[in-house]
């Protein structure tokens, strides 16, 4: 089962309120056969624009990131279930990345263009495309230019 | 029609009826016939209509014999024709010469068959060196593929293994139906922030709103003195 991230915007509500629907919305991955790795509270915040769900119009709300593996193919069903809970926002469903295949390379971005090994490689290339090229020599016999101009 | 032109461009167009030919000659690419004189259309004229050309008569006993000196040339131009005719034949399509083409034929093509054979015995030595060649390499590449894929199952399974013990080691902090009600209580009491700056020493400020802390300069007792003076 692939890990995935579902963030959560709720209503402003009292905290055992919240703790119900957070309980609500574990039990629906938990239905589909998955398990939770971790829930995280990011507070409640105003949000960037007015959103509205379900009749109103909300400015505030309770941002949640749950991180969760399930089934894929009940995902949509999730989806669909969180879609309908009158509480919850907005809500969407992430595949989380593998992180440990991240190379950092600032250092190497960070520098000024012609110190990056990429573009000493792109004027390399130029170099030799140039060399490549024939020049016309005048002082080959002829007496014009044979080409144009 | 091209006389009616004609009598329209000498009563409109020309001036003197005398030079009519010539200006017709600019105005039109026309083709002359009888040597520069006159248009192709231009009919006999007037005064040559009626003419009847004399016709000369030679006398019958000419006649006679130039018919005689034509007629023979004619049969002794046939009878030459004919002869030469048959021996080109008998040349072509003679016994002994059919023959002799047929022997050079069959020379030629026992000669074609020889070196046919030369030519492919050389080809199926090169042929089967080559094939003994592409057989040893393709027989190289299995190896390597199966070597490759040994080693390929191997790196899997190393790796799916160290994926299951780590997956062990994370499942005593799964959270399950069993723990969810103390998961969520202490999500809801730990809030987190995931916002952090950094600055150029690479020193990483964790939070929203975090700052570096400034430091207090020491004041500088001098300058405040100096002020004063002023």
């Amino acid at each position: 089962m692939p890990s995935y991230e579902l963030t959560l915007l709720l209503k402003i509500l009292p905290k055992n309120e919240l703790a119900v629907i957070l309980k609500r919305a574990a039990s629906a991955i938990f239905n589909t056969g998955g398990i939770i790795r971790r829930i995280d509270n990011l507070g409640s915040r105003s949000t960037p624009y007015k959103t509205s769900s379900h009749g109103f119009v909300h400015k505030e709300a309770s941002y949640f990131v749950i991180e969760f593996d399930a089934p894929p193919a009940k995902l949509d069903s999730l989806l669909e279930e969180y879609n309908r809970d009158v509480d919850i926002i907005r809500n969407r469903i992430f595949k989380t990345n593998d992180e440990s295949s991240f190379e950092c390379t600032i250092d190497q971005e960070s520098k000024p263009a012609p110190y990056r090994s990429e573009i000493i490689k792109m004027l390399e290339e130029v170099k030799k495309k140039a060399a490549r090229q024939r020049k016309y020599k005048y002082n080959c016999g002829l007496d014009y230019y044979p080409f144009q101009k | 029609m091209l006389r009616s032109v004609s009598v329209f461009l000498e009563s409109g167009l020309c001036g003197k009826p005398t030079e009519f030919n010539n200006n017709v000659c600019c105005f039109f690419n026309q083709q002359c016939v009888r040597w520069r004189r006159k248009p192709r259309w231009l009919p006999v004229a007037k005064t040559k209509v009626f003419r009847v050309p004399v016709k000369n008569h030679a006398p019958p006993e000419e006649q006679k014999e130039l018919k005689r000196l034509h007629d023979n040339y004619k049969t002794a131009m046939k009878s030459i024709r004919y002869y030469f005719t048959q021996r080109a034949v008998k040349l072509a399509t003679g016994p002994e010469v059919v023959a002799e083409h047929k022997r050079l034929e069959e020379e030629d093509h026992s000669n074609c068959i020889r070196l046919n054979d030369e030519w492919n015995a050389e080809v199926a030595l090169l042929r089967e060196e080559r094939i003994m060649r592409e057989k040893e390499a393709k027989h190289e590449a299995i190896l390597k593929a199966v070597e490759d894929h040994k080693r390929q199952m191997e790196e899997r399974r190393l790796k799916v293994e160290e994926f299951i013990r780590l997956e062990k080691e994370k499942s005593k902090t799964y959270i399950t139906p069993q723990n969810i009600d103390a998961a969520i209580e202490r999500a809801l009491s730990n809030e987190v922030d995931y916002n952090f700056s950094i600055d150029v020493q690479g020193n990483i400020y964790k939070g929203r709103r975090a700052k570096p802390e400034t430091k207090k300069e020491p004041l500088n007792e001098q300058k405040y003195e100096a002020q004063a003076c002023d």
